[in-house]
């Protein structure tokens, strides 16, 4: 029980059923997050990022499996996950998604929504709850039309206010472990970057600790510490931001740098 | 953030009403107004009988004309309507709060416990539904409320089968997942996340099984062993009616055009909601 590591994962094997037995899809990966960093894990479609992340908020869809020597989050040994990450879920982990706009119930106002993770975990009074939200909205940049959002639909609100209201939800119990899946990709460029930026505020100003997941580089260099980058389920390279974009050890991670650079060289 | 406001302040667009929805709508607001009427004040007794009037055709003083013990048929029309209404609703509510329940835990946590209780409700499903209401009915004894609990349980399969695949579909949506990873508790998110999402086939499902409900209850009543006369239902007249079908064909009529009309108002209350949800 090492409390220095927010995460600390060795040897994780996922695996998917298939016709003959079991596909594995995450290879035996072995990390560590530490507390107060924001750490990416940076890979292309399919390489097992996302599933990573499932894993580590106990989010395991059902007709996969795992295992791991060790799977410690926030000091607590969640191998056995089934009753243990139902503790720490929510509660202690905040998870924002890809695509804000399908991660809202249609039926129910974003006030009722925004709350839940509150109501569900501290116990208190409706106006407490309702003061809380407000000034966690206020904190993603949604002060002026609080009450305003809190009694609208999904449907009524852009996407970057989505994404912005997943954030206060995921941060409104008080988690001190946030994962975001990609939180920017469905987004345009300019409120990528606004909600980039609330982000990294925002985990500062926390002191959270973060699994930033994301297929993009400059993404990851411009809001984490440390970078992990996965190919098709294995780990292939990790050390701080720095190290890895300066000097790159291994030869995807040179093609994805390369790669990016040309991106960014492409006149517009 | 102005911009954000006026987006706010918009308001749903309003779609234009067809044709159908309106129509049916009156049919089915006339019989249930004729109900109410009947449920508080019938304009004459319905149980009080004259020797003189039987058989009366249809006149100012007895609008749809007298049954054999010379009561009036509009007022007992009136009534019976108020108290299939009840019986028809009744059921409805029973058969949908059941089944509800039994699809939405069947169909929320799948595996062995989701597959038992379906292959409970595919087995009362596969049963005559009349036959059965016939056998709790003879079980149970005659009355309101055991026509309603013999009538409404053969709609619970119906309902139980519509919210299992309702759920099944809906539970593996993002915005579920999104609630589950908040750490609700299973009932919570099912109940208020995933459950809305068979609000609509449900609500088309209820107009028809309103409709079925009535007509069953016509039925029991018909062969006699729903609600008791001299308690008139629509079911009860049709009933007394058949054998005076050649001499005072009116018994028949009125009480048949009454079923009519509820039935279809109904149903394409149904069809009107079934156009509008999907």
């Amino acid at each position: 029980m090492s409390e220095r590591f927010a995460i600390n994962v060795e040897d994780l094997t996922i695996e998917a059923r298939a016709d003959a037995g079991w596909i594995s899809l995450v290879k035996g990966i072995s990390f560590q997050v530490q507390e107060k960093r924001v750490a990416g894990l940076i890979g292309e479609s399919g390489s097992g990022k996302t599933l990573t992340a499932r894993v580590i908020a106990g989010l395991l869809p059902r007709h996969m499996r795992m295992r791991a020597r060790r799977l410690e989050v926030l000091g607590h040994d969640v191998c056995d996950w089934d009753r243990q990450q139902e503790i720490a879920r929510g509660r202690n982990i905040g998870f924002v998604f890809q695509h804000p706009m399908s991660m809202l119930t249609p039926v129910l106002t974003i006030g009722e929504q925004l709350t839940e993770g509150i109501r569900f975990h501290l116990k208190l009074g409706r106006r407490a709850v309702r003061n809380q939200a407000i000034a966690m909205l206020a904190q993603v940049g949604l002060k002026d039309n609080a009450e305003a959002v809190m009694r609208s639909y999904p449907h009524m609100l852009s996407g970057g206010m989505l994404q912005r209201i997943m954030i206060a939800m995921a941060l409104l119990p008080g988690p001190r472990l946030l994962i975001a899946d990609e939180p920017t990709t469905a987004l345009d460029v300019t409120t990528q970057v606004r909600v980039l930026e609330l982000l990294s505020n925002l985990t500062q100003e926390m002191e959270l600790s973060v699994l930033f997941i994301s297929h993009d580089m400059s993404v990851i260099a411009n809001v984490c510490d440390d970078v992990m980058v996965m190919e098709q389920g294995h780990l292939i390279e990790l050390g701080s931001v720095e190290r890895v974009f300066s000097h790159p050890q291994s030869d995807y991670t040179k093609r994805l740098l390369e790669a990016t650079a040309w991106h960014m060289r492409q006149p517009i | 953030m102005e911009q954000t406001g006026r987006l706010l302040n918009q308001r749903l667009i309003s779609v234009e009403r067809p044709r159908t929805i309106v129509l049916s709508s009156a049919i089915f607001v006339l019989m249930l107004a004729l109900a109410l009427i009947g449920l508080i004040h019938p304009p004459q007794n319905p149980m009080s009988m004259s020797i003189m009037d039987r058989f009366a055709p249809p006149s100012s003083a007895h609008w749809m004309g007298t049954d054999e013990f010379g009561r009036d048929i509009f007022s007992r029309l009136l009534v019976a309507l108020a108290t299939d209404f009840a019986v028809g609703f009744g059921a409805m509510i029973f058969g949908w709060i059941g089944g509800a329940i039994i699809g939405a835990v069947a169909g929320y946590s799948g595996r062995w416990v989701g597959e038992v209780l379906m292959r409970l409700m595919d087995a009362a499903y596969a049963f005559p539904h009349l036959v059965l209401a016939l056998l709790l009915l003879t079980v149970v004894g005659p009355g309101e409320l055991s026509a309603v609990f013999a009538i409404g349980i053969f709609s619970v399969p119906v309902f139980a089968r519509l919210t299992y695949g309702s759920v099944m579909e809906g539970k593996h949506l993002l915005y579920v997942k999104a609630a589950q990873s908040l750490g609700g508790h299973p009932l919570y998110v099912l109940r208020r996340h995933v459950f809305p999402h068979a609000l609509p086939t449900l609500l088309v499902q209820a107009a028809s099984s309103f409709s079925i409900a009535i007509l069953a209850e016509a039925a029991l009543s018909f062969l006699g062993i729903g609600i008791q006369p001299p308690a008139p239902t629509l079911g009860g007249m049709l009933s007394d009616a058949v054998n005076y079908l050649a001499e005072s064909p009116w018994m028949a009529l009125f009480p048949g055009l009454f079923l009519l009309l509820t039935v279809v108002g109904a149903t394409t209350i149904g069809d009107a909601i079934e156009g509008r949800v999907r």
